[in-house]
């Protein structure tokens, strides 16, 4: 009967923080996490190039979509001109909470310097990391990540 | 008195044929037999709804009508009585994830992981098993996904094991049962995306307790049991990158009602709720519903 009166007194200190009476509701509109790659641009540290992401689909939770303009530090800026990435481009989504991503995204070039990264799925709500790589020779050269809340 | 014991057996099965949620692998023993059986078998069908997600500090977030993630699963457990107090079993799951959000959906079928278990009856005379389960990574899991809205994810994608107590009283019309257990996932390495994708080990915990009630002479049972699991922190090395994760926890509320139809038949219905107790920690809430149909030989 202890154990019983114990486990009653645990579950009922438990109850207070019960999801179901603790929770919001997901938004209907897409929160936009605005983050320095969308305004300024954000720079690899082992190549002399930066980039911008223009979201053209969330980001959001389900299926989102960014075009990613590239361009050389000594010879052009945030509104251009762009040119292409040195190495192989890759987009990996990695939640660090809970130690997994997502499945792979999609990267199409649309012009010099311009690239569409489509099927970028955020499975579920909380934070991300868009890890953006660069591989040479297969393995990741330089990476940059960026970070955002669903 | 043996349906007495008949019915306690069905609860078990009942408490603990649900499927683990996303985030925290469910390693309790699925299919133990309380009862001197020589063979048993059951076969449930559940259905999961995502009802929510929790972050990693507790704040809940419910899901809207449009973010849909359901799994339907049929899963056959296996156990054999090898001596009157040593036994084994082996469980296996074909499943069905379905993901849509705002008119984009995929859809995946597959096999689960493979699951073993083995339990000992402690003392003769007492209702006290200790059990080992083996988890056997052959889906795919969410470490190695292809499919948009990761739908292949299957499996829980590493091995592991837990060891674990299941203790059973009774008490007039009521019977009681604990269950402490902690497990371990060992280490693992995938080849995906983000190319060689070491998963470190980690330990978790869980402790079931239930309760049931048994009408006089009556064939029902209904029952009751909640169970907290907590699974520890991830870590994941890509290359030269370590990414630490966070611990996760999740309240499994379970209410059953199960009927014995003959010595050898007996069915179940039951109810699994992750929402109604708290505190939830880094986990995906799920509401599920599932059937029984359990058959053994003595």
């Amino acid at each position: 009967m202890k154990i019983l009166f114990l486990s009653f007194l645990f579950l009922l200190t438990s109850c207070g923080e019960s999801p179901l009476f603790n929770h919001k509701m997901e938004k209907s509109s897409i929160i936009r996490n605005l983050v320095n790659v969308e305004t300024e641009g954000n720079s690899f540290s082992k190549t002399d190039h930066s980039f911008s992401i223009d979201w053209k689909q969330g980001p959001e939770l389900g299926e989102s979509r960014f075009v990613l303009k590239s361009w050389n530090n000594t010879s052009g800026t945030f509104n251009g001109p762009y040119v292409d990435l040195p190495y192989e481009l890759k987009v990996v989504l990695w939640m660090p909470a809970m130690g997994h991503g997502s499945s792979p995204t999609k990267i199409t070039k649309l012009n010099s310097g311009e690239y569409d990264v489509s099927s970028v799925y955020f499975i579920m709500n909380g934070k991300w990391d868009v890890k953006i790589q660069l591989l040479k020779d297969g393995k990741v050269f330089d990476e940059v990540v960026v970070s955002l809340t669903l | 008195m043996k349906l007495l014991f008949l019915l306690l057996f069905n609860f078990l099965i009942a408490s603990t044929a649900h499927s683990a949620s996303c985030c925290v692998a469910n390693t309790s023993v699925s299919n133990l037999m309380v009862l001197p059986s020589q063979w048993q078998q059951t076969f449930s069908m559940t259905r999961s709804n995502v009802i929510g997600d929790t972050d990693s500090k507790g704040l809940s977030t419910f899901r809207k009508s449009s973010n849909k993630e359901q799994t339907t699963a049929a899963r056959m457990d296996l156990a054999y009585s090898w001596t009157q107090r040593y036994q084994s079993g082996v469980s296996f799951r074909y499943q069905n994830k379905d993901r849509s959000f705002n008119g984009n959906s995929s859809s995946d079928s597959g096999f689960s992981d493979v699951g073993l278990s083995h339990a000992y009856q402690i003392w003769k005379y007492t209702r006290t098993w200790l059990f080992q389960t083996v988890n056997i990574p052959t889906a795919t899991s969410i470490y190695d996904t292809n499919k948009s809205f990761a739908v292949d994810a299957q499996g829980t994608g590493t091995y592991q094991t837990s060891m674990g107590l299941f203790i059973l009283k009774n008490l007039k019309l009521f019977d009681y049962f604990f269950s402490p257990e902690v497990h371990y996932s060992f280490p693992r390495t995938f080849d995906n995306q983000t190319g060689k994708t070491r998963l470190d080990g980690f330990w978790g915990a869980s402790f079931s307790a239930g309760v049931g009630y048994i009408p006089w002479r009556s064939k029902f049972r209904y029952g009751l049991n909640l169970t907290p699991r907590l699974e520890g922190a991830k870590t994941v090395r890509s290359g030269s990158t370590t990414t630490p994760g966070k611990e996760s926890l999740v309240w499994d509320s379970v209410a059953n009602v199960t009927y014995s139809i003959d010595a050898q038949y007996s069915v179940g219905l039951t109810y699994l709720d992750q929402t109604l107790f708290g505190p939830a920690k880094n986990t995906l809430l799920n509401r599920s519903i599932g059937f029984i149909f359990q058959t053994r030989w003595l």
